[in-house]
């Protein structure tokens, strides 16, 4: 009953989600990219089905392939590719798992077989191949001088070899690529030097759990799977770090990230069909905090209603439209808790920077400096600049040729940088005419003077101060401008302006010395 | 061991201190402005941390006896967890209050008022008070009564509920002035006692909490029924109540009910005749504290109902004699309670029962019930979905427990009807179903069996759960994709999750419309032909309310949700913004009844239709009026409707024009300010 049951609320969630995502991000279905996830979606969960129950695997499938960006890749730009990768991956894992530990060289064979299919994806899928040699390797360090060893890898390593390049024959004459290029990787292959692990998993841009809760859950499951299935968890986890650490930089550009570990999304899907066992059982046994938890949701509706209430997003005691409300509230939530999705990266961010997890999302996926070839980094003042900008700033203006904002005497900067260095900071500005006065910036950088007060004379200009590393820190840096007055234009020359201005800044750059 | 139980007994000393040190500096910031502790965080939401610390630890040190607490009933695990609990709680309202600046507002100031005149007064005339709260401007307030006194719409109960608090916010003044404070007035209005109010707001506001845990612990067990409370009390407007807004008179009254339904239900079966005097007593208590409470008398009366109808159908007529006894004794205990308020309005109205001028009208024959409970203007449900699930689980309850849930449904359907047949049923400006606050008490065991109904369904589908979470991430997924497609996340560069969660929330409420004010809102799409999310803005309807028998839709960016196609965007001439209408434009006119109605639309003809050339016709969807000629400056088209021409929802209104003239750019044809419709008499026929 409980597996029917399971069956029928996974389709049903399948079928209202497809609906859903094709009304509102439907581009019309390729035929060929719906046989190709079917495919892949059924390998899953014959995968699956070994370790947890059918209907387990039935939903979790559903749930990765609706719940991950793989959905964008069925509905809104038809793509087979990822899907041909995770039919590949399920492949490759099946036919490994049987293989795993024996002697039987057909076994072998048929890995070999399975290992030759993944060419038929583009790179990094062929990096689940690593799994059976690993496997392999394994097995005859702890079995020295087996005398199977010998036809066990020669079975194996022909048959891989000559699936393969059949495999890769196929994709060169489908895709019109030489027969090379197919199992060489393409783009910057940058190994430990690329982005960090915490940039392809949890960044706003583009990180794989921040933008796939579903993938997220199944990875929790895949680390929960590794007390009864070792082999797979382990398998799983392996592949999603060696995709992450060979993602070159210029991955996130070409596409969603479910993209590049779709060759995993068998593995995911084990994880997440394990969790949901996992699950069911958790819940059954402790039904009273179950039910409370499910309540609880409530409690924080009617928190962040009153946070949006105070704040004036609805004026109390008038009719209101709670589709507004409801981004309000959604606002406060996340500046509350940050994304969900990147915990604990986000979490770890806040208290190492002293801010809510929130700034998580544009500060570090924004910091200045990951890439090494970064010449300098501009926050451009009056644009869009609001997850730098503190305190002492007033509204966003523009000339017409500049965007700009008055400051303050004293205003507060954010600089995410990704590693101390020895830096100019170039500040592009225009002080505010007092009469009789002239106008200076100090400069300090997380609480300490680096320089003495440089004067400002009037009209546009650039002003370069130089910053030792040792000033600077890896993360966020707080730099206050300080100026040496402040006057109101109402009190200067009888305009009705009457805020405290001091200078117009239109710009901060930073600048590494090393590129000066 | 003995190291062990040392450890603990540091730690429980530990928690307590840091309750008691947060609950010191709190009440000292509020009270004197000062700082007992400067040691302490300056920031209350740092402050607010302490006695959460505090009350992790005490909760983890007797974590024992907190779960066996729980369970039993009247021990001294049970005495000691709750009482960390309400301390822990206390502190955290208290800092909670410094964080959002609660202050004396709103109905508070009358309260107030009251409170204060008693005080130094000893009189029930507020003029000069309304003047030294700064009421003097409400012109209302001071037209004199039959006795000559300023006016008042509002029970005395609160001032007496305060009193305590105010005695304490004198001393604090007194201590003040000693100690050279010269701007503290020692007449009773400045910050001292003021702020002390606003701490009696969160002190009535836990102690109700905890009659209400009392009271849901007679129908189920303790884990059940503290969460259950814990639910409501933080899931609905009594949280704003307790926090925000703790001057008005929510707080009191909740607590005031909560305890009488305690007490209601402890001895329901066994009352003796004491027990019905101090119900009666007790009755009358929560009357003066809110007028309309003293319909919560209903659950009593039930009891007698049901007895007396036992009796006689068993012709025990000494049974008989006495429940009518004890209901004479209720009621004579209820009258003496009262007693407070029926001399105050002796004394202002000349009369023992009054009803204050300034006060809401009452519509009896036209309650507002549907809106009052799915609105989006405070609606009840709407506002508080928690108290949507607790009223769901009320009526399992009774359907179990007809004893005790029969009455509950009455008492709330009562209350419902009356806060429904109020002039002003939303509650004027104030947040959530307000007026519901002796309701929050006694949906408590409703709550209690809405958790209890989901343990059962928990403990035989949990797969429903897990299904439930897997299709959060879907609808997540779905919506991020939809971001994305629309521009609003770009997964290759750094996105702001909160603008994006914005959208996503924005598009599954605007696609599937608020949950809690189902079903009314599908109803309502249904019927109306428009999205269920409509009903938000759609729903109330013009003509609601008697006194405003009008509507207008403005042509700016506030009626932009009111409009169709044929609109251009909003331009101004001058400090008025328009839009400029196509040949054919549209407007919905939502109704809550179909009346005769003028229709007045404020227009002009633009510069390049020659005048005199462009008419109007304006079709209801049912009939068409017109054709009317469009003047070339602002002027005021009227055309008068007959009520057949309306029904009451949605109407679609075309405005049809019709001109030799050339059209100016993407075909528009005239600039309208405004379109308002206003109920008329009909001729008849």
């Amino acid at each position: 009953m409980n597996v029917r049951l399971s069956a029928i609320g996974a389709a049903v969630a399948f079928v209202v989600s497809a609906a859903w995502a094709q009304h509102w991000i439907g581009d019309g279905i390729a035929p060929v990219v719906v046989t190709a996830a079917v495919v892949a979606a059924a390998l899953s969960v014959v995968l699956a089905a070994r370790m947890s129950t059918t209907a387990s695997a039935l939903a979790a499938t559903g749930t990765i392939v609706a719940g991950s960006t793989l959905a964008w890749d069925l509905v809104r730009h038809p793509e087979a590719a990822p899907f041909v990768a995770m039919s590949a991956g399920a492949i490759v894992a099946v036919a490994w798992m049987r293989a795993h530990g024996t002697n039987a060289p057909r076994r072998w064979m048929l890995t070999g077989l399975a290992g030759g299919t993944v060419w038929l994806a583009s790179w990094p899928a062929p990096l689940v191949l690593l799994l059976p040699v690993a496997s392999f390797v394994w097995q005859v360090v702890r079995r020295p001088r087996n005398p199977d060893d010998r036809r066990i890898a020669l079975s194996f390593v022909v048959v891989l070899v000559l699936a393969s390049a059949a495999a890769g024959g196929v994709r060169s004459l489908v895709t019109h690529v030489r027969i090379v290029d197919v199992f060489l990787p393409r783009g910057a292959m940058t190994w430990s030097s690329g982005p960090s692990l915490v940039d392809v998993l949890w960044s706003s841009a583009g990180g794989l759990l921040a933008t796939s809760p579903a993938i997220y859950v199944a990875v929790i499951g895949l680390a929960c799977l590794w007390r009864r299935q070792r082999l797979v968890s382990a398998s799983g986890l392996a592949l999603l770090l060696a995709i992450a650490w060979t993602t070159p930089f210029d991955a996130p550009a070409t596409g969603f990230p479910a993209d590049r570990f779709a060759v995993a999304m068998p593995f995911f899907v084990c994880g997440l069909a394990a969790l949901f066992s996992i699950a069911v059982r958790a819940l059954a046994a402790r039904p009273c905090a179950t039910a409370v938890a499910a309540l609880a949701p409530l409690v924080l509706w009617n928190a962040t209603m009153i946070a949006v209430a105070r704040r004036g997003g609805f004026g109390i005691g008038e009719a209101i439209v709670f589709s507004d409300v409801a981004g309000d509230q959604a606002r406060v939530l996340h500046g509350w808790l940050g994304h969900p999705g990147s915990w604990p990266a986000n979490l770890a961010f806040a208290a190492a920077n002293r801010m809510g997890p929130a700034r998580f999302d544009l500060l570090y996926a924004g910091r200045f400096f990951s890439r090494r070839d970064e010449a300098s980094a501009r926050i451009d003042v009056g644009s869009d600049d609001d997850s730098y900008v503190g305190d002492g700033w007033h509204a966003r203006e523009s000339d017409g040729t500049r965007t700009f904002r008055w400051a303050r005497s004293r205003v507060d900067l954010l600089v995410p940088m990704a590693r101390a260095m020895d830096a100019v900071v170039r500040v592009d500005l225009q002080p505010f005419p007092a009469p009789g006065r002239v106008q200076t910036l100090t400069l300090r950088v997380n609480g300490q003077s680096v320089a003495a007060p440089t004067a400002i004379a009037p009209g546009w200009q650039r002003t370069d101060i130089t910053v030792p590393a040792t000033r600077w820190r890896a993360g966020v840096n707080r730099l206050v401008l300080e100026f040496a007055y402040e006057a109101r234009p109402s009190d200067v020359n009888g305009s009705s302006d009457a805020r405290p201005l001091a200078a117009a800044v239109d710009a901060v750059t930073i600048i590494p010395a090393a590129a000066q | 061991m003995r190291r062990f139980r040392a450890a603990r007994l540091a730690l429980a000393v530990a928690g307590w201190t840091a309750i008691a040190l947060a609950i010191v500096e709190a009440v000292g910031r509020q009270l004197t402005r000062r700082h007992p502790f400067p040691f302490l965080p300056e920031s209350p939401g740092h402050l607010l941390l302490i006695p959460l610390a505090g009350l992790v630890v005490l909760l983890l040190v007797g974590r024992r006896g907190f779960s066996r607490g729980l369970k039993t009933q009247g021990s001294t695990e049970t005495r000691r967890t709750t009482a960390a609990v309400f301390a822990g709680l206390f502190a955290i309202g208290l800092a909670a209050q410094l964080q959002f600046g609660a202050r004396l507002q709103s109905d508070g100031f009358y309260y107030f008022a009251c409170l204060r005149s008693m005080a130094f007064d000893h009189d029930a005339d507020f003029t000069n008070d309304y003047r030294m709260l700064g009421l003097g401007d409400k012109a209302h307030l001071f037209v004199p009564t039959p006795t000559g006194y300023a006016q008042s719409a509002w029970a005395i109960g609160p001032a007496l509920v305060w009193s305590p608090f105010f005695a304490v916010g004198h001393v604090a003044a007194r201590w003040l002035d000693a100690t050279g404070r010269a701007d503290v007035a020692l007449d009773g209005t400045s910050f001292p006692y003021r702020q002390a109010v606003v701490i009696a707001g969160l002190f009535y506001a836990l102690l109700g909490s905890w009659f209400a845990l009392r009271f849901a612990r007679v129908f189920t067990d303790g884990r059940t029924a503290a969460a259950a409370v814990a639910l409501v009390m933080c899931g609905s407007f009594m949280l704003w109540y307790a926090l925000v807004e703790p001057t008005m008179t929510h707080a009191p009254s909740m607590a005031a009910v909560a305890g009488f339904a305690w007490f209601w239900a402890e001895t329901m079966g066994r009352r003796r005749l004491w027990q019905w005097t101090l119900l009666g007593a007790v009755a009358g208590f929560i009357g003066l504290v809110r007028w309309q409470n003293v319909l919560f008398a209903l659950l009593p009366a039930c009891d007698a109902l049901v007895l007396l109808w036992r009796a006689g159908r068993a012709r025990d007529w000494r049974t008989a004699r006495s429940i009518v006894l004890a209901g004479v004794a209720f009621t004579v205990a209820a009258v003496v309670a009262f007693t407070p308020q029926l001399i105050q309005w002796k004394a202002i109205y000349g009369h023992y029962l009054a009803v204050s001028p300034i006060g809401p009208a009452m519509r009896f024959t036209a309650p507002h019930v549907i809106e009052t409970l799915f609105s989006s203007r405070n609606g009840l449900f709407a506002m508080s979905p928690v108290v949507y699930v607790a009223v769901i689980g009320l009526i399992a309850f009774a359907w179990r427990r007809p004893a005790a849930g029969v009455p509950l449904v009455l008492a709330v359907a009562a209350m419902t009807y009356f806060n429904a047949s109020v002039q002003d049923w939303w509650g004027s400006a104030g947040y959530g179903g307000r007026r519901f606050d002796g309701v929050a008490a006694l949906v408590v065991p409703g709550m209690a069996a809405s958790i209890a109904g989901l343990r059962a369904l928990t403990t035989r589908r949990p797969q429903i759960i897990v299904g439930a979470v897997a299709m959060l991430a879907i609808a997540w997924n779905v919506t991020y994709l939809a971001a994305v497609n629309r521009g609003v996340a770009n997964p290759a560069r750094a996105t702001d999750f909160g603008k994006v969660s914005a959208y996503q929330a924005e598009t599954i409420v605007n696609d599937i419309g608020h949950p809690f004010s189902y079903p009314v809102s599908l109803w309502f799409a249904l019927t109306n032909g428009v999205r269920p999310s409509a009903y938000d803005y759609l729903g109330g309807g013009f003509l609601g309310d008697p006194k405003q028998p009008y509507g207008r839709i403005t042509l700016d960016e506030t009626g932009a949700r009111l409009i169709g196609d044929g609109w251009s965007a909003v331009m101004h001439d001058g400090p008025r913004a328009f839009r400029a209408a196509a040949l054919r434009a549209r407007v919905m006119v939502p109704l809550h009844v179909a009346a005769a109605l003028d229709v007045q639309i404020h227009l002009r003809a633009i510069a390049s239709v020659p005048p005199g050339t462009l008419t109007l016709v304006v079709d209801t969807g049912r009939a068409r009026f017109g054709p009317v000629a469009v003047p070339s400056d602002w002027q005021t088209v009227r055309i008068a409707t007959p009520k057949s021409a309306w029904r009451a929802g949605v109407n679609r209104v075309d405005l049809l024009f019709a001109g030799a003239g050339p059209a100016g750019a993407d075909g528009r044809v005239a600039d309208v300010d405004y379109l308002r419709v206003q109920i008329h008499e009909e001729p008849a026929p």
